[in-house]
């Protein structure tokens, strides 16, 4: 989870700036959780045909 | 007149019948609205010249023997992210204050073309995410009426319409139907045209309506359905299967509304269903991420052109889930997609056991504040398997606040919800009426 909200924090910065990602983290944190636990899900290409 | 004489059945009931003409209603209604709404603030806009000119039209029409509906002379509100022919629209955004749309939302028009009387716009949440708009809950002016169809919900618990229009995205109509106490209906998403209605996520986003009763939410539904609904007879006590899921929602649920939520299951069993214990599917732990990335990124969708020349005017929430939306990938979100197709048709798996699924209508009653809406986490599992779901009031908590639960049928099963939801609705008996009504 740490990775993808590294992530997320790193894509604010350089398209919001600086000055936006603080306000922004409780939403990307939150973001980040919620794309942490869709991953554990084992998923195959063929599981929602 | 008695608080039941609000109700939309028993105002059809009176026009259809002679006893009293939709221009007495408008102006009832209206009367009603001048008393309660400084109190309240549930209209964004009160047309009430617009409102009495329509009863005009409708009344000459009635003493010419001509209705147009179920909902001939019914004054409705009309929450304020539909779009109203010459009737402002404002998105509850300072962006749109001045918004006076060409066309109506394609529900608007077929509640016209019921009958139904456009009494003017409910305040919304900003566009119907998560920033409060002024509305107050009747039942207690300090407390939230939730949201986002926050002066949709209010404005019916305080009998200033009797009926009104909801959407949901992930809690927006169960959420304050349950905290202000009265009847809420989210229809299958495809019941129902979303036309001229502003998105928060296209492949979330539920129309529904608000009204006193069961039978109030079925004629506003009837009306606004792009697909016939159908009208099944009574049911029998004994012919009820109610399934009922413990995990993810006790967890969810304040103690008091849990305890409540846990007596009228001992008592149900004693009252004729047969109640089934549901466990929940695989992909159910997955369900609220996937709801939140999928509205995230929506959210950010719909909103890339306004936010991009605007965003210093959006409230700080709404600007954060649009913002953190953005930056969601276009794998991740599928990821979250693939994933709500997997735990729909899992999720429809429940219904082999049971007609019906129970659950609380909310964390607990309205809390207290004008801060926040609540939260819709208990409402956005059906919201993601797009059940129909309603919502009826069932007792009075702490503070006199009302608390509510929620039953959830098949997809497209509104017929059978809504005779199941009578009877519930019966045997509840929920008569409780905040102060204001009176």
């Amino acid at each position: 989870m740490d990775e993808i909200l590294e992530r997320l924090l790193s894509s604010a910065e350089e398209t919001f700036g600086a000055e936006r990602v603080l306000a922004l983290k409780p939403f990307l944190e939150q973001a980040a959780s919620d794309l942490y636990v869709l991953s554990l899900y084992p998923l195959d290409s063929t599981d929602d045909a | 007149m008695t608080p039941d004489d609000f109700s939309l059945k028993a105002v059809s009931e009176r026009i259809r019948g002679g006893q009293s003409s939709s221009g007495q209603t408008v102006s009832l209604f209206l009367d009603r609205i001048a008393r309660a709404e400084s109190r309240i603030q549930a209209w964004t806009t009160v047309d009430s010249d617009g409102a009495l000119g329509q009863a005009e039209v409708l009344d000459r029409e009635a003493a010419e023997g001509r209705y147009r509906g179920p909902l001939h002379g019914v004054p409705v509100g009309i929450k304020d992210i539909f779009s109203t022919r010459g009737l402002r629209t404002t998105m509850g955004s300072p962006l749109f204050k001045n918004n006076v749309p060409d066309h109506d939302a394609a529900v608007v028009e077929r509640l016209r073309e019921a009958g139904a009387i456009i009494l003017g716009k409910t305040a919304t949440t900003e566009f119907a995410a998560l920033d409060p708009g002024p509305t107050r809950n009747p039942w207690n002016p300090e407390h939230t009426p939730g949201g986002s169809s926050s002066g949709s919900a209010a404005a019916v618990a305080a009998g200033m319409c009797p009926g009104a229009t909801g959407s949901q995205t992930a809690g927006s109509i169960g959420r304050p139907a349950a905290f202000c106490g009265i009847v809420g209906l989210m229809p299958t998403a495809s019941r129902i045209s979303r036309e001229g209605v502003f998105p928060n996520s296209w492949s979330l986003d539920h129309v529904g309506a608000f009204g006193r009763s069961v039978d109030d939410v079925a004629m506003m539904t009837s009306a606004m359905s792009s697909r016939p609904l159908r009208h099944d007879p009574a049911i029998a006590a004994t012919e009820i299967r109610v399934g009922v899921v413990r995990e993810f929602f006790h967890e969810n649920t304040d103690t008091e509304a849990w305890e409540l939520h846990e007596q009228l299951i001992d008592r149900l069993k004693g009252a004729g269903p047969k109640v089934e214990e549901l466990s929940l599917p695989d992909t159910f732990p997955n369900a609220i991420a996937a709801l939140r990335t999928i509205m995230r990124v929506e959210l950010a969708a719909a909103h890339a052109e306004l936010h991009a020349q605007h965003r210093a005017d959006y409230g700080p929430i709404l600007r954060g889930l649009v913002e953190s939306g953005l930056l969601i990938s276009a794998t991740q979100y599928l990821r979250a997609r693939r994933l709500r197709r997997i735990y729909q048709k899992e999720m429809g798996q429940l219904f082999t056991r049971c007609d019906v699924i129970l659950s609380p209508g909310a964390r607990g009653p309205a809390p207290s504040g004008l801060g926040s809406t609540g939260d819709p986490t208990i409402s956005a599992p059906w919201t993601l398997a797009d059940f129909p779901t309603l919502s009826l009031p069932i007792a009075l908590v702490k503070d006199d606040l009302p608390v509510g639960i929620q039953l959830s049928a098949q997809r497209l099963d509104e017929g059978r919800l809504l005779k199941i939801g009578r009877w519930f609705e019966q045997w509840v008996g929920f008569a409780e009426l905040p102060e204001i009504y009176h």
